[in-house]
């Protein structure tokens, strides 16, 4: 029996695109991971000189939504994903603001003129990157000289709790070869890694790699409420078996509670280009 | 001449030392019948890097259509699926 998973050309974005519509839902944005990226974008600051900002992987466009209003109107946006439906959901939440421009892209196909970005910018997403090495220069090629950058994207170390405990049960249900193509699918990077990755477009001291582990602790269903975000590692999983799994690794995740609730830590790299 | 199962499977205890999930440790007790996933000391992105180094190592393209998972786990059980297309 075939699924209609198999024909995906990127089960990530396909997925995204079709998990859309439950991305903002409360239980995401209230996890750990919503509260990661509202600390990112915590951290975000766009300069007076900036004339144009990308945010890539932008989304729903609620990172742009927060920015756009505070920044000097003269400052052009611009928001790249590649899933379809999630751009609906940011052309929708920006429609309002005539600086801001949302479009197909991703970090391996920038839709902008070489040299044409001040400052850009990403929360949660370089990690989804098919091909690191090619999404440096591409994101070295749209930076105007002396351009500055924020990225924000999980580290090597990430979720180790659940890994372990998870990783069996996908086994059982994925089989070898699927599971690690699974696992290709997202790129994780240890610090040194990610410092070798980007100083071959950039150098010091401009360029800074910094990492952070967090430790989040909540309820099962706190941590449900970001499986939105990889649904697509599972696709290949048929629609029968994925129920069982689902009902497996969530008494397997069960196994984890404290006290303090279920433990999950973020292993996050930030790759950050800056002027002194 | 050809890589022995033995020998590659010392190799493979070898780099796992070497680059286990940090918290788990093998101190001296890994061996050729350990479960690398169970035990914890890899994960599913351990395992590819151990992969690239096994073709690396033994020069062999590894197939893992149609793997058992509980050979795959396993120590010997991996090396024995690695040397497999050699063999036939």
């Amino acid at each position: 029996m075939s699924y209609p998973s198999l024909e995906l050309a990127n089960p990530i974005v396909e997925t995204y695109s079709r998990l859309a519509e439950h991305y903002d839902d409360e239980t995401n944005l209230h996890s750990c991971w919503g509260q990661a990226a509202d600390k990112a974008l915590g951290s975000i600051h766009i300069k007076d000189d900036c004339r144009t900002v990308l945010d890539v992987g932008c989304g729903t466009g609620r990172a742009l939504a927060r920015l756009v209003p505070r920044a000097n109107s003269e400052v052009q946006f611009v928001g790249i994903d590649p899933a379809e439906n999630m751009r609906k959901l940011a052309h929708a939440r920006l429609r309002s603001f005539r600086n801001v421009q949302i479009c197909n892209g991703s970090f391996e196909q920038i839709p902008l003129e070489a040299g044409s970005v001040d400052y850009l910018f990403s929360i949660l997403a370089f990690h989804w990157t098919t091909d690191p090495e090619a999404s440096v220069w591409e994101i070295r090629r749209v930076l105007k000289p002396g351009a500055e950058m924020d990225l924000f994207f999980i580290g090597r170390d990430n979720g180790r709790e659940f890994i372990r405990k998870t990783t069996p049960i996908f086994l059982k249900y994925m089989g070898p070869a699927l599971l690690l193509e699974s696992a290709r699918m997202r790129k994780q990077f240890t610090r040194e890694a990610a410092h070798q990755l980007f100083s071959k477009a950039f150098s010091a001291p401009e360029l800074s790699v910094e990492e952070s582990y967090q430790t989040h602790r909540d309820t099962l269903e706190g941590h449900w409420g970001w499986w939105v975000r990889i649904e697509g590692h599972f696709m290949r999983i048929s629609p029968a078996r994925k129920e069982q799994c689902d009902l497996e690794v969530k008494n397997a995740l069960r196994e984890l509670a404290e006290p303090a609730g279920i433990p999950y830590t973020i292993h996050q790299l930030h790759v950050r280009l800056w002027r002194a | 001449m050809p890589m022995s199962e033995a020998q590659l499977v010392d190799l493979v205890i070898n780099w796992v030392r070497s680059n286990h999930r940090p918290g788990n440790s093998p101190n001296g007790d890994l061996s050729p019948d350990t479960d690398l996933i169970a035990s914890g000391m890899l994960d599913s992105f351990g395992f590819i890097d151990l992969i690239v180094f096994i073709e690396s190592q033994s020069g062999c393209r590894i197939d893992l259509t149609d793997v058992d998972p509980s050979e795959f786990c396993i120590v010997k059980g991996l090396c024995r699926i690695s040397l497999k297309d050699r063999q036939n």
